[in-house]
C-alpha cells in the first residue's frame, strides 16, 4: 500500500467504514458539507469555478496562507501537526526572531520513515514523475514543516485509493491573525488527493505577490489543494514564531527559479537554499510578504532567499495553474502518516506495532492462563479431595454442576469479556494512529 | 420394519432432504470461485455462527459425548469441556489475526505468513489427514445410528451419509453449506432439547435416583447382541436368558451371573428382564453411586487422562480443519471474534443438554453398558423412558433426525474444507475442479469407513484432536504471534508433533495399546506431542533466525491491526497491492 503525504487531508467524504479518524480532520467545522458527497466531472467543473472566484476574492483554500488564528476558518480542518507542535521528526525551531539568512534544512522525515510517501505536492519528485497536479502554490515550506517526509525517489503512485495524509504543517497557531474562510473548494480542493499523472497541468491560480494584500487581508487566490503548509505565511513582525520555523519571506522572496515547465510540477514554492527544494504547497496568500508562491519550480536548487514580495511576473503564469483533480478518492482507508509509518517500519512505527501486537498477545495470554488455571485445578482438587465429588448444590452433585452446566457461561463470559478488552486495545491502537 | 424405525427412518431421512434442497437453493447463487469456497464473505455472524456451531456439533458431539458420560459418569464431562474450552482458545489466539490474514486455507495461512511452498505441501497433508480422520468416525456414525434405529445394515448408513454430503457440497460449496449447516445447527437443538426436556420431566416425577449403590436397571426386557467379545462386571447377582458362549461354555437358557467378572463371546444373545441389574462391562464404574463421583479410576493415570484431553481439546480445535475454514466467512476481524462468541454460547447452551441427557441415558438405556458401545445412548432414551408408546417413537424420531444433522452437517463442513484444501493446493485451479476435488475428499474416508470396524468416539475424536494440537496449533499460534517463526522452524515443528500424534493414532486405532502408562500416553498423545511440536518450532527457527521473511513486520500488522486503518486484503483479491 502506498500513502500519500503530500499533505493533503482525506477526502471531503468520510467512507463508512472510517471511523471517527477523518471527521477529526474537520473537527474545525468543515464548511463545505455540500461537497463531499459530489465526485467527477460536476464537481470537477464546480471546483474550479470555485477556486477562480476565490482567487478573486481574495480567499483560499487549504493552502492559504493564513495567521494562525485562521485557519481553521479556512478550512475547516486541522492538520495533525502544525508549527508549533510539529511531528516527530521535525527540525528543531530555528531561533526565534532571528533571521534566517540559511534556510535550515528541509525537514528530514520522521525517524525510520522510509516508506513509499508521495512527496509534499510540488516536491519536485513529482514533476519528474510526471505528477501534475501539484499545487502550484509558491511559497516555500516552512522549514519547520515536520510533514511528509522528504524523499528523492517519488513514492509509488496510487492514484485514487489513498488520499494524502493530512499535511502536519496546517495548522498554524491561531494568533488573532483574522483569517477569512476559505472559499469552500479550496477545502475541498484541499482534500482530494493528488491525481494521477494524468491530469491536466494544474494551474495554480497563484496569486503575484502583487496581488497580494497585506497580511490581514484573505489570502488571494486559490491554490489548488496539495498539502500545504497553511501555517508558513505570517508576517515576519508578527509571527516571528513562525519565521523561525519557515523559510522566512525575505529568503523566499526573489525566488526566481525556472519558469515552470509546462504542465509539470506546478509548485513553484521556494525551497530553502541549503534544503531539498521544499515544495510544499504552502497557502499562497498567507499574506503579502510570504506570496512566495512566485518561486519557480525550483526544484533542486537552493533558493536563494530573496523577498516574498518581490512581484514576479512569472508568478501570473503559475498563478495559474490549478490543481484539478480527475478522480475522487475511493477505497478503503485514508492512510495517514502514521499508518504509513507503521507499514514502513519506522521506528515510530514499530513501537506502536509492537505495542499492539505486545498488549493483545498479553491479553490473550492472560485469559488462556485464567482458564488454564481454573480448569486445570478442578481435576486435581476432585482427586485431592473426594469428598468434594459427594457434596450436592441445589440437588445436583458439585463436579456435574461445575462441569456439567456452570462451565459454559463461565467461558462464554470469558469469550465475550476478552473481545471486549481487544477490541479495546485495538481501538487504542487506531486511534493513536490516526490521531 | 417396527414402528419406531420406520419413524426414525422418515426422520433421518426428511432431515437429508431438506438439506440437500437448501444446499441447491444455494447453487443458483455460487458461481464464483470465491462464492463456492467462502461464501463470498456476505454471512452474518449470526448465520455464521449458527453455521461452525452446527458444523462442529457433530456426531461425536451428538452421539458419542452422551455415550461416554453413560460410561464413565463425573470424568466424561472433560470431554465437552475441552471441546468448548478449545473453542474459547480459538477466539483468544487465533480468530481475528486469521481472518485478517485474508487466507482461505490453513496452508494459505501458512504461505502468507512464511513464503514457503514445502510448508504450504506440508500442512495440506496434515489438512487431510486431519480432515480424514475426523470423517471416519461421522461416517460410521452414520451407519451405527442408522442401524440402531432402523435395524439397516451398517454401509447402508455410511452410503447413504455419503452420499448425501456429496450432493450439497458440489451442489453449492461453502455458501450452500453455510445455510445448510445453520439449519442443521436449529435441527439438533431441537432434536435434543425437545426430548431432553419431556424426560427430564418423566425422571423428576418417577422416583428413580442416581445415588444408588447398586448397577443400573433394565428398564425393559432387553435383548442384547453381543457383536464383539464383552468382558462385563457383576456387582449384584443377576439371573438371565443367554444363547451362546458365556464364560467360555456354551449356554442355551436360564444363566446366572454372581459378582465378579464374566465374559460373552461374539455372537451371543442376551435377555434381561425388567428391573435386572446391568452387567457394565469392565474398566467402567459398575455402580450408579460410583458413576457419580469423579476420579473413579486410578488416580494417576486418570490424571493424566483427564490433563491430556483437556491439552488437545483446548489447543486441538484451532487446529482442526473445517472450523478454520468457517472463519474465512466472516466480514472481517471484528466479526470474526462476535460470532466466535457467538457460537460459545450456541455449544455451551447444547453441551448442557447433552450432559443432562447423557447422565438419563443411565437410567434409560442401560443396556449399552454390557457391550461398551454407549454410542448410541441418545437414541434409546426416548424408547426407553416411554417404551411402546407413541411419543417414545416420536422422540426418537426427532433424535434421530438431530443424529443424522450431526453426520450431515460436521461431515459437509469437513468434505468441502477437505475440497478446498484440494482445490487450491492439488488440483489447482477452476471451478470443475473443486466439484471433483469434492469427490475426491468424500469417497477416500467412505472407503476405509466402509473397510474399517467401528471405532469407539470416545477414543477417535480425542485423538483427531490430538493430531490438530500437535501440528496446527503450534502453527497458528506463533505465526500470528512470533515475528520470529521461520519456515524451517514451522515445518521441523508440524512435522514432529504431526508424526508422533500419528503413530499414536495409528497404533490406538489399528492395534491395541498396552495397559500402562506408555498405553494412556499413546492413547492420549497431547501432553506430550504439543509441548514437543512448540519446542521444535521455536528452537528450529531460533536456529534459522536468518530466514525470517521479509516483510513480517507488515504481515503482522496486517493480522493484528484493526479493519479502520484499511491494511488487511483477501489473499484472492485481485486488486491487491
Amino acid at each position: 500500500m502506498s500513502t500519500f503525504t503530500d499533505g493533503a487531508p482525506p477526502s471531503v467524504a468520510p467512507e463508512p467504514e472510517d471511523g471517527p479518524g477523518p471527521d477529526r480532520r474537520f473537527a474545525e467545522g468543515d464548511e463545505q458539507p455540500g461537497e463531499q458527497g459530489e465526485s467527477g466531472s460536476l464537481w470537477l467543473r464546480e471546483e474550479i469555478q470555485r477556486r477562480i472566484a476565490a482567487k478573486s476574492s481574495g480567499t483560499s483554500g487549504r493552502h492559504a496562507r493564513r495567521g494562525g488564528s485562521g485557519i481553521s476558518s479556512t478550512t475547516g480542518y486541522v492538520p495533525r501537526h502544525s508549527e508549533a507542535t510539529p511531528g516527530p521528526g521535525a527540525p528543531p525551531p530555528a531561533p526565534v526572531g532571528g533571521g534566517m539568512t540559511v534556510m535550515p534544512p528541509r525537514p528530514q522525515p520522521p525517524a525510520g520513515f522510509n516508506g513509499p510517501v508521495p512527496p509534499p505536492p510540488g516536491w519536485p519528485d513529482r514533476t519528474q514523475r510526471g505528477r501534475a497536479a501539484i499545487e502550484s502554490t509558491a511559497p516555500a515550506p516552512p522549514v519547520g514543516w515536520s510533514g511528509p517526509p522528504q524523499r528523492v525517489e517519488p513514492p509509488p503512485v496510487v492514484p485514487s485509493p489513498l488520499p494524502p495524509p493530512v499535511p502536519p504543517g496546517q495548522q498554524p497557531a491561531a494568533n488573532g491573525r483574522p483569517q477569512p474562510a476559505p472559499p469552500t473548494g479550496a477545502a475541498a480542493a484541499r482534500l482530494l488527493s493528488p491525481p494521477p499523472s494524468t491530469t491536466n497541468p494544474p494551474s495554480t491560480p497563484i496569486r503575484p505577490l502583487t496581488q497580494l494584500p497585506p497580511p490581514t487581508t484573505p489570502p488571494p487566490g486559490e491554490e489548488p489543494g496539495a498539502a500545504t503548509t497553511p501555517m508558513v505565511a505570517h508576517p515576519p513582525k508578527e509571527r516571528v514564531l513562525w519565521r523561525a520555523r519557515m523559510t522566512l519571506p525575505q529568503e523566499q522572496a526573489g525566488e526566481t527559479g525556472a519558469p515552470p515547465e509546462n504542465g509539470e510540477v506546478v509548485w513553484t514554492a521556494r525551497t530553502p537554499p541549503t534544503t531539498r527544494p521544499a515544495r510544499f504547497a504552502l497557502p499562497t496568500q498567507r499574506t503579502g510578504e510570504l506570496e512566495v508562491v512566485d518561486a519557480p519550480p525550483d526544484r533542486a536548487q537552493p533558493v536563494a532567499a530573496a523577498p516574498v514580495e518581490e512581484d514576479d511576473p512569472d508568478a501570473e503564469l503559475r498563478a495559474r495553474r490549478v490543481r484539478v483533480v480527475l478522480a475522487e478518492r475511493k477505497g478503503v482507508a485514508k492512510p495517514v502518516r502514521t499508518v504509513v509509518d507503521i507499514q514502513e517500519g519506522t521506528g515510530v512505527g514499530e513501537l506502536l506495532r509492537s505495542n499492539l501486537i505486545g498488549s493483545q498477545l498479553t491479553v490473550a495470554l492472560r485469559f488462556a492462563v485464567g482458564v488454564a488455571l481454573t480448569l486445570g485445578v478442578l481435576p486435581l482438587l476432585f482427586a485431592l479431595f473426594p469428598e468434594l465429588g459427594r457434596v450436592e448444590v441445589i440437588g445436583i452433585r458439585l463436579p456435574w454442576l461445575l462441569l456439567g452446566v456452570a462451565v459454559y457461561p463461565f467461558l462464554l463470559g470469558l469469550g465475550w469479556w476478552h473481545t471486549r478488552t481487544a477490541e479495546r486495545v485495538e481501538q487504542n491502537f487506531a486511534d493513536h494512529v490516526q490521531d | 420394519m417396527e414402528t419406531p424405525a420406520l419413524i426414525a427412518l422418515i426422520a433421518i431421512a426428511l432431515v437429508g432432504v431438506v438439506s440437500a434442497v437448501i444446499g441447491s437453493l444455494g447453487v443458483r447463487v455460487a458461481r464464483s470461485t470465491s462464492d463456492f469456497l467462502v461464501a463470498s464473505r456476505t454471512v452474518g455472524p449470526v448465520a455464521n455462527a449458527s453455521a461452525i456451531s452446527g458444523e462442529y456439533l457433530s456426531a461425536a458431539s451428538f452421539l458419542g459425548i452422551a455415550g461416554i458420560i453413560l460410561k464413565e459418569g463425573a470424568d466424561a464431562l472433560w470431554y465437552p469441556v475441552a471441546f468448548v474450552a478449545g473453542y474459547l482458545a480459538l477466539l483468544l489466539f487465533v480468530a481475528a489475526p486469521l481472518r485478517r490474514s485474508g487466507a482461505y486455507t490453513v496452508p494459505d495461512f501458512a504461505e502468507a505468513r512464511l513464503h514457503s511452498p514445502a510448508l504450504r505441501r506440508v500442512c495440506t497433508a496434515f489438512v487431510l489427514v486431519i480432515g480424514w480422520l475426523y470423517l471416519l468416525p461421522q461416517l460410521q456414525g452414520a451407519g451405527l445410528a442408522l442401524t440402531t434405529m432402523t435395524g439397516l445394515p451398517a454401509w447402508s448408513g455410511v452410503a447413504a451419509a455419503g452420499a448425501v454430503v456429496l450432493l450439497t457440497v458440489v451442489g453449492g460449496g461453502m455458501r450452500s453449506i453455510t445455510f445448510v449447516q445453520a439449519f442443521q445447527y436449529w435441527v439438533k437443538l431441537m432434536a435434543i432439547a425437545v426430548p431432553t426436556v419431556i424426560v427430564l420431566g418423566l425422571f423428576s416425577f418417577s422416583s428413580s435416583s442416581f445415588d444408588r449403590p447398586n448397577a443400573p436397571q433394565f428398564v425393559n426386557d432387553t435383548t442384547i447382541a453381543v457383536r464383539t467379545d464383552a468382558v462385563v462386571q457383576v456387582v449384584e447377582p443377576v439371573q438371565f436368558r443367554a444363547y451362546g458362549i458365556v464364560d467360555g461354555r456354551g449356554v442355551d437358557g436360564f444363566v446366572r451371573w454372581e459378582a465378579g467378572e464374566h465374559t460373552a463371546l461374539k455372537g451371543t444373545t442376551l435377555q434381561f428382564s425388567r428391573g435386572a441389574p446391568v452387567p457394565v462391562v469392565v474398566g467402567s464404574p459398575p455402580t450408579d453411586r460410583e458413576w457419580l463421583e469423579p476420579m473413579t479410576g486410578e488416580s494417576s493415570t486418570q490424571l493424566l487422562e483427564i490433563y491430556s484431553i483437556l491439552l488437545a481439546g483446548f489447543l486441538g480445535t484451532m487446529g482442526l480443519p473445517h472450523v478454520l475454514v468457517r472463519f474465512y466467512t466472516n466480514a472481517d476481524g471484528r466479526a470474526a471474534r462476535w460470532s466466535t462468541v457467538i457460537v460459545l454460547a450456541m455449544i455451551g447452551f447444547f453441551y448442557i443438554l447433552i450432559t443432562l441427557v447423557g447422565a438419563l441415558s443411565r437410567l434409560y438405556a442401560p443396556q449399552l453398558l454390557v457391550t461398551g458401545n454407549t454410542d448410541a445412548a441418545v437414541l434409546l432414551v426416548p424408547t426407553g423412558a416411554f417404551p411402546n408408546d407413541w411419543l417414545g417413537w416420536t422422540l426418537g424420531g426427532l433424535i434421530s433426525a438431530g443424529a443424522a444433522a450431526a453426520f450431515l452437517s460436521t461431515s459437509s463442513g469437513l468434505v468441502v474444507s477437505l475440497a478446498g484444501v484440494l482445490f487450491t493446493d492439488i488440483l489447482r485451479g477452476k471451478l470443475k475442479d473443486f466439484r471433483l476435488a469434492a469427490v475426491i475428499a468424500t469417497a477416500v474416508p467412505l472407503a476405509l469407513a466402509l473397510g474399517v470396524s467401528r471405532l469407539d468416539f470416545a477414543l477417535t475424536v480425542p485423538l483427531v484432536f490430538a493430531v490438530a494440537a500437535a501440528t496446527f496449533c503450534p502453527l497458528l499460534v506463533l505465526g500470528i504471534w512470533w515475528r520470529g517463526l521461520t519456515a524451517r522452524g514451522a515445518v521441523a515443528g508440524v512435522l514432529v508433533g504431526g508424526i508422533l500424534s500419528g503413530i499414536s493414532t495409528g497404533i490406538t486405532m489399528f492395534a491395541t495399546p498396552p495397559d500402562n502408562l506408555l498405553g494412556v500416553l499413546l492413547e492420549r498423545p497431547a501432553a506430550v506431542a504439543v509441548p514437543l511440536a512448540f519446542l521444535t518450532m521455536i528452537i528450529v527457527s531460533k536456529l534459522t533466525k536468518a530466514q525470517i521473511p521479509d516483510g513480517v513486520d507488515g504481515t503482522l500488522l496486517r493480522l493484528h491491526a484493526p479493519e479502520r486503518l484499511g491494511l488487511s486484503h483477501d489473499r484472492l483479491d485481485p486488486r491487491r497491492p
